[in-house]
């Protein structure tokens, strides 16, 4: 038994080390995320109307006037492409089931291994991005937005979320992560991409119950891609020659491709850390 | 003249073991009672004496259920436990600052 305080110290950041080694379980999400935006790819293969079609969005279900986290509402198809309302509910279906089934996952490799993560604020800020631009957005726009103009429904919503944050006597950062929650809620129904958006909140989420440097780093890496595939399908499309399937191709895959290699990357760490003792 | 650190010790906190289990305890949501015995390397009577003295000191909450057939014991620390891990680890520290003055 070590009675010298450095021992005691360097002792128990080892037992800390060990426990939260041994409590990681990141690469199945990274894994099942990686495979769900994969498999989006053949929502995004074209599928054109002959040369000269032409539709109205009056013509789609009412349904599709409400649910389109996909960013197909905001999206100009000049090239003749139909929205699908069957992209929408592949996404839905597919965020929640990933949801789910890494909510599922923590609580199942805790029951085995004897140590469990916390997923409550993996749970809040997904549960957050999957359901308010499905309710919270349209309610919003249509009863505050559109009624109060955007720039004073803004400072609305601002000012309230800064009063409710102080009420709850939590901290300013609070307030900051709820807007930029909703934030990313609105990016999530205007972009073209949006669900990878929501993607990298939940994964960005665990890298911060997780604590772990790998973690981190590929969840950023993703979230900045999200963005940047995001910025550039809704801004510079327009000036690029490429066909656009191929683009959606290739936004989707390499996005796919970074969740992978982070599911793979953890898989690798966890079994050479497990080789060395802590 | 100010305090020796020593002062600030628990003595419900500051036993080896205990501080074991208060870190292993505050790193995770849940802890297994068996993933404990084992980490530690302590016999269950042993373990079951230090998580009954934490438990009484309202340092840890211990929830008892089933996975399966099989009794499992989970364990998870309290704000109060979160606070007396800290105000030991800042007192071992303050101990080692005054050792390497010296």
């Amino acid at each position: 038994m070590a009675t010298d305080p450095r021992h005691l110290l360097d002792e128990l950041s080892a037992l800390r080390r060990r426990a939260r080694r041994d409590r990681h379980g990141y690469w199945f999400p990274f894994l099942l995320f990686g495979v769900i935006v994969a498999a989006a790819i053949p929502w995004y293969l074209p599928a054109r109307c002959e040369l000269g079609c032409s539709w109205s969005a009056n013509e789609l279900p009412a349904l599709w006037h409400w649910l389109h986290p996909t960013g197909q509402a905001s999206k100009a198809f000049p090239s003749g492409d139909h929205p699908s309302l069957w992209k929408d509910f592949y996404w839905m279906a597919a965020l929640t089931v990933g949801f789910l089934a890494t909510v599922w996952w923590y609580r199942w490799r805790a029951a085995k291994v004897g140590v469990e993560t916390s997923t409550r604020l993996y749970v809040q800020v997904t549960v957050f991005v999957l359901a308010f631009p499905l309710l919270g957005v349209p309610l919003a726009t249509r009863l505050v937005f559109s009624t109060l103009g955007w720039p004073v429904a803004l400072s609305v919503l601002v000012v309230g979320v800064l009063v409710a944050t102080l009420l709850a006597k939590r901290k300013l950062r609070t307030a900051v992560v709820i807007l930029s929650l909703i934030l990313v809620a609105h990016l999530v129904m205007i972009f073209p991409f949006g669900p990878l958006l929501v993607v990298a909140v939940g994964v960005l989420g665990l890298a911060w119950v997780e604590r772990s440097a790998l973690c981190t780093s590929f969840a950023v890496l993703f979230a900045a891609w999200a963005l940047f595939v995001n910025g550039w399908s809704t801004w510079v499309y327009g000036s690029v020659l490429w066909p656009w399937a191929l683009i959606d191709f290739a936004d989707l895959l390499s996005s796919s491709l970074i969740l992978v290699l982070g599911g793979i990357g953890g898989l690798i760490a966890r079994r050479v850390r497990g080789a060395v003792p802590a | 003249m100010t305090e020796h650190p020593t002062s600030g010790l628990d003595d419900t906190v500051h036993q080896r073991h205990r501080l074991g289990i208060l870190t292993i305890a505050a790193e995770v949501k849940r802890v297994e009672f068996g993933y404990l015995k084992s980490i530690l390397e302590l016999t269950a009577g042993n373990l079951s004496r230090h998580v009954t003295v934490l438990e009484e000191a309202g340092l840890l909450e211990v929830e008892k259920g089933y996975d399966g057939k099989r009794a499992k014991t989970w364990l998870s620390v309290t704000a109060a436990g979160r606070e007396a891990l800290a105000a030991e680890m800042a007192v071992l520290r303050a101990l080692l600052a005054r050792h390497d003055q010296t």
